[in-house]
């Protein structure tokens, strides 16, 4: 017999704050139909992680595990062999009569998770390198070179 | 339209594009429920649900995740599942996934994740974000104590510029110093020591994740290697690494070259001997080949990046680093048009 799940209000609180933001990011990096399992995945380790209690810049953090959570996802999924590999997996198909700018998903595809975030983070977000640097945990000029390589395939495959 | 055009009209279809996408987005799942933990055992929590909700035929060892709001999501019941076995702590890629120092999380670059791998000799080799290193680590001989003993390691300056990335290299560099207790649960390893803990991962990929394109993933000598290459707006940059060989810890090196000195070219040397070949030639090359100095020359092939002139070498072999080589690249007519020598000095 299950117990009464011993919810933390903080926890509780802080997922209601970036709840929203985090589906959006996952819809971004992931695809909207699975956007509810990437956060549901992300969440739940970060809720078990022994680091979570110290953890003073939350948000960020939560959008680190949803970007992860999505990483991992795909290098899972991703064949191994031991040939060359010049193509980036494509994380979503795309339909065109059902799926919203599809020319974006398809663009999207194209690029690594790490790009997407960067790329989600621009222009949806609308942070500057620096605060995706932050948000992300990455150095400032690994932003700027995921984001400059991120437009010069969004140009070639938006043409 | 100029490139600046160019950018503002990519900015406002990703704006719109992605605006739309996000309009589209599902409902946020439940937050999921988690109690405390009595033991360090398995790294899920067991998660209740405020209402069960009916899913039909679970797998053994399955609970509901939540179903308070009609949707159920179904995990693994840590108390009645089958646990997965211990992974051997040699023989074993270890990742490196979360490292605290006096319980203050430290971050880990997703490009530049450490890796640990100790052979059954107990020879360790390391990749701390920064540096590659070696060493030997004994087991023992209280239970889950073990000792490790620093060797040979790179000395790549990787400060302030960036970021927190000092600050992993110094926790490992601590948490792999000397006595240190580790536990491995699963796939899960733990270190710990002066305060700093480490949380690594077992994986089963052949090479650290990277979003650089790779070039060549092949063999050498029974050694597995991979190069991968990456673009910016200053020049290029192509990276090795080499799974662990026989007397030959895993390593990795690194070339950059500039765009504003096409006739660059760099041959990097790691601690045990092992280079690779890279640089730039005119893009009126047509072919080129390499050869170790005295020695018979050998076809290399030319590759474009991105349409770029000048061209540039591919890798053709993982080459010794202890001879000097020379490339010479010709015309299409067979004229020489460049001559490069580099390696060793002295």
């Amino acid at each position: 017999m299950m117990t009464e799940p011993a919810v933390d209000e903080d926890d509780a609180t802080t997922y209601a704050a970036h709840a929203t933001r985090l589906v959006a990011l996952a819809t971004a990096l992931a695809g909207p139909s699975a956007a509810e399992d990437a956060v549901s995945a992300a969440v739940a380790k970060v809720l078990a992680s022994p680091a979570w209690p110290h953890v003073r810049d939350r948000g960020a953090y939560l959008t680190r595990a949803v970007v992860n959570e999505v990483h991992d996802h795909h290098r899972r999924a991703m064949r191994r062999t031991a040939r060359e590999r010049r193509v980036a997996p494509r994380a979503t198909t795309v339909d065109p009569e059902r799926d919203p700018a599809p020319e974006v998903i398809a663009a999207l595809a194209a690029l690594s998770v790490r790009q997407r975030a960067v790329v989600f983070l621009t222009y949806w977000a609308d942070l500057t390198p620096a605060a995706i640097a932050t948000e992300l945990g990455l150095s400032e000029g690994s932003v700027r070179k995921h984001l400059a390589r991120a437009r010069a395939t969004l140009r070639r495959e938006l043409a | 339209m100029t490139h600046d055009d160019e950018l503002d009209d990519l900015d406002q279809r990703m704006r719109a594009g992605l605006a739309a996408l996000v309009a589209e987005a599902p409902d946020p799942p439940a937050l999921p429920a988690a109690a405390p933990s009595a033991s360090a055992g398995p790294r899920l929590r067991l998660l209740a649900a405020a209402a069960v909700v009916a899913v039909g035929a679970l797998a053994a060892g399955a609970i509901v995740l939540a179903g308070s709001d009609g949707r159920a999501h179904v995990t693994t019941d840590p108390t009645t599942a089958t646990p997965p076995p211990d992974r051997p702590l040699a023989g074993t890629d270890w990742l490196l996934q979360e490292a605290t120092v006096d319980g203050e999380p430290i971050t880990i670059e997703p490009e530049r994740v450490p890796f640990l791998y100790v052979t059954p000799e107990g020879t360790v080799s390391l990749y701390d974000g920064c540096n590659h290193g070696g060493g030997e680590v004994d087991v023992g001989p209280e239970p889950g104590s073990l000792r490790f003993e620093a060797g040979p390691v790179t000395a790549m300056g990787c400060g302030a510029a960036r970021g927190e990335l000092a600050h992993v290299s110094v926790a490992i560099g601590t948490g792999l110093r000397g006595p240190t207790t580790y536990a491995i649960d699963g796939d899960e390893l733990t270190i710990e020591a002066d305060g700093v803990v480490l949380r690594w991962q077992a994986s089963d990929e052949l090479f650290t994740p990277t979003d650089d394109e790779v070039l060549v993933q092949d063999e050498l000598h029974g050694v597995p290697f991979r190069v991968t290459w990456t673009a910016d707006e200053d020049g290029y940059g192509m990276e090795l690494q080499r799974r662990a060989g026989e007397s030959q810890p895993q390593g990795g090196t690194g070339v950059g070259v500039a765009l504003d000195d096409p006739a660059s070219n760099l041959m990097k040397v790691d601690a045990r001997g092992d280079a690779l070949l890279f640089g730039l030639v005119p893009s009126t090359a047509a072919s080129a080949t390499y050869a170790p100095e005295g020695g018979e020359p050998q076809p290399i092939e030319l590759r474009a990046l991105d349409g770029r002139d000048p061209g540039f070498w591919g890798v053709l072999e993982v080459v010794d680093g202890s001879q000097r080589w020379e490339v010479v690249a010709y015309d299409a007519q067979g004229v020489e048009v460049d001559r490069l020598r580099w390696g060793p000095r002295g």
